[in-house]
This record gives structure tokens, C-alpha cells and sequence, in this order.
């Protein structure tokens, strides 16, 4: 077994304590927020607007603070993404980080 | 950590489980003990109720397998002789052999029993290993250190506090792994939140 297979094998057995005794990086709302963004992501690389998202059933009953909060957190966290040269209220879904929800 | 072939694993491997193994015991002995004794008296001479040393033993085995087994025995060695006090030395030095290789083949033993028994536990056998075997397992081989260093001690320890030793030293090892996984599980969560924050 190499180094940085055992590594990962360590970081993900980890992870899952994390999750199972309640040390979450997400709380439920940004997780709804985070999920809404992904499914609208017809393709990896494809911008999601921030009023679909608002839109999705996951996150339409959310309060409007609590979205915006959710959206910042995930930008924070880096589970979404602004690029460069993008106009405002499109993000980019990091798909590689959906397995740490 | 790899599996170079031989009887020990690669020499950084051995650094970094010998260096776990002796921080941990010297977080045990300068910080843990003290306490036990404080409120428990004499018995912290021969068991600690926090062995964080216990958690290193199964990760280290877990990774590594049998060729883990000299590092933890290098590393055992080298912290009772750097923690120990002079006089419990004295008393416990004729054992020292042999409770040193009981430390790190208990743990061996109960990954072995898992294999034995169809479910191995090594790490890389399974797609995802789930932390509660591991933590079985640990269970498993601190039962096992628990017997083989009452039998080994027996005659240092009085008959009456046999049982309280037995005890007090499967509970320190439980208590000790997942003190270790939990902290390592903090450790690689910030490490996590400052990557992601860069």
C-alpha cells in the first residue's frame, strides 16, 4: 500500500467520524443550498445563477437571510465558486467536493 | 506508509510511528498520570485510564501490518526509559522485556483474529474502512495487553489489585484510541479548513 493511498484511506475513515458523531462542516440549509446548486449544473464547468438556486424546492422556503448566509459559507468553504471575469450571481459547483456532504 | 519488504517498514515510516508513539506516551506520563494519581493513587504505576500510546499501536498495525511491530517496540522502549521514573524502573526493569513486545503483538493478535475470521481490517483491503472497526479492533487488543500485562507484572502487583489493573488497563487503552483518533481527526480537519480557506 502506497503512502498517499493510506493517507486518503486515514483522511476519509476520519471524515465519516467527523460526520458521524455530529462534527458537520455544513449546517442543513447550506447543505440544501449546496445540493440545489449541484443539481442545476447540467455540466461540469457550467455557471449556476444564484436566483435558480433561490428557485430549486430545496432552497425556496429558506428565509432570504439565511440563503444569503448559506451562499457565503459555501464560498467561504470553497464548495462554490465566483470565477473571474463571471458577472455577479453565477457560481461554479466545485462537483469534486459533493462527496464531503 | 509502504510496505517495503523486510522486517521493518521504510525508515521514514519508523521515524514518524516512533515519534507518535513517544510523544503520545510522554502527553501520558507528564500529563495524564499525574492526574490518575492525584485522584485514583498508586495503581497509575502500572496502568494509565488515558493510554494514548494504545491508538498509535492499532494505527500504526492498521497501516503497516506485522512490520510495524519493531517501530512500536523500539518506541515502547525508548519511552519507558525516557518517562519512567528511576525507582518505577527498578521495580518493573526484569518485566520490561517482555511487556514491550505484549504492547505491540496484543494489537497485531487482534488484527490477525479479524483476518482469521474472513474480515480483515488492514488497511487498502476494503474500499472504505469504517472507524468503528477500527475502534473494535482496538477494543479487541486491549483485552489482549490487558491480560498479557497483568500476567506479566504479576508479580509486582499485589493479588488484591489485580482486577483493578486488568481494568484500569483495557479501559486506558479504549479510552486512549479514541482520544488519538479524535485528535487526529481534529488535526486533519483543520488542516482541511486552511486549504480550503488559501
Amino acid at each position: 500500500m502506497d503512502r498517499l493511498r493510506a493517507i486518503f484511506e486515514l483522511r476519509d475513515m476520519l471524515r465519516q467520524m467527523e460526520r458521524d458523531i455530529g462534527l458537520e462542516d455544513l449546517s442543513p440549509a447550506e447543505k440544501d443550498v449546496f445540493q440545489a446548486a449541484h443539481t442545476l449544473t447540467e455540466a461540469p464547468g457550467d455557471f449556476v445563477l444564484s436566483d435558480q438556486i433561490r428557485q430549486h424546492h430545496l432552497a425556496r422556503d429558506l428565509a432570504q437571510a439565511t440563503f444569503h448566509r448559506a451562499l457565503k459559507t459555501l464560498l467561504d468553504h470553497g464548495f462554490l465558486e465566483r470565477p473571474d471575469g463571471t458577472r455577479a450571481k453565477h457560481y461554479l459547483v466545485r462537483r469534486d467536493l459533493l462527496h464531503d456532504l | 506508509m509502504n510496505t517495503s519488504k523486510g522486517l521493518v517498514p521504510g525508515a521514514s515510516d519508523t521515524v514518524v510511528i516512533v515519534l507518535a508513539y513517544v510523544l503520545c506516551h510522554g502527553i501520558t506520563a507528564w500529563i495524564v498520570n499525574p492526574v490518575q494519581a492525584y485522584f485514583l493513587g498508586d495503581i497509575t504505576i502500572f496502568a494509565s485510564l488515558l493510554y494514548l500510546p494504545h491508538g498509535v499501536r492499532v494505527l500504526s498495525i492498521w497501516l503497516c501490518g506485522w512490520r510495524a511491530l519493531l517501530p512500536l517496540m523500539m518506541a515502547a522502549l525508548l519511552s519507558e526509559f525516557l518517562f519512567t521514573e528511576a525507582h518505577v524502573l527498578e521495580l518493573t526493569s526484569y518485566a520490561l522485556w517482555l511487556s514491550v513486545p505484549v504492547g505491540a503483538l496484543s494489537a497485531y493478535l487482534a488484527f490477525e483474529l479479524f483476518h482469521l475470521f474472513g474480515h480483515s481490517v488492514y488497511a487498502g483491503q476494503s474500499r472504505r474502512m469504517d472507524w468503528r472497526q477500527l475502534m473494535l479492533v482496538g477494543v479487541l487488543a486491549s483485552v489482549f495487553n490487558s491480560i498479557g500485562q497483568t500476567i506479566v507484572f504479576a508479580g509486582v502487583i499485589s493479588p488484591g489489585d489485580q482486577m483493578s489493573v486488568v481494568v484500569t488497563y483495557a479501559l486506558g487503552d479504549m479510552i486512549g484510541q479514541a482520544v488519538t483518533m479524535i485528535g487526529l481527526m481534529m488535526v486533519f480537519r483543520s488542516v482541511r479548513r486552511l486549504a480550503e480557506r488559501s
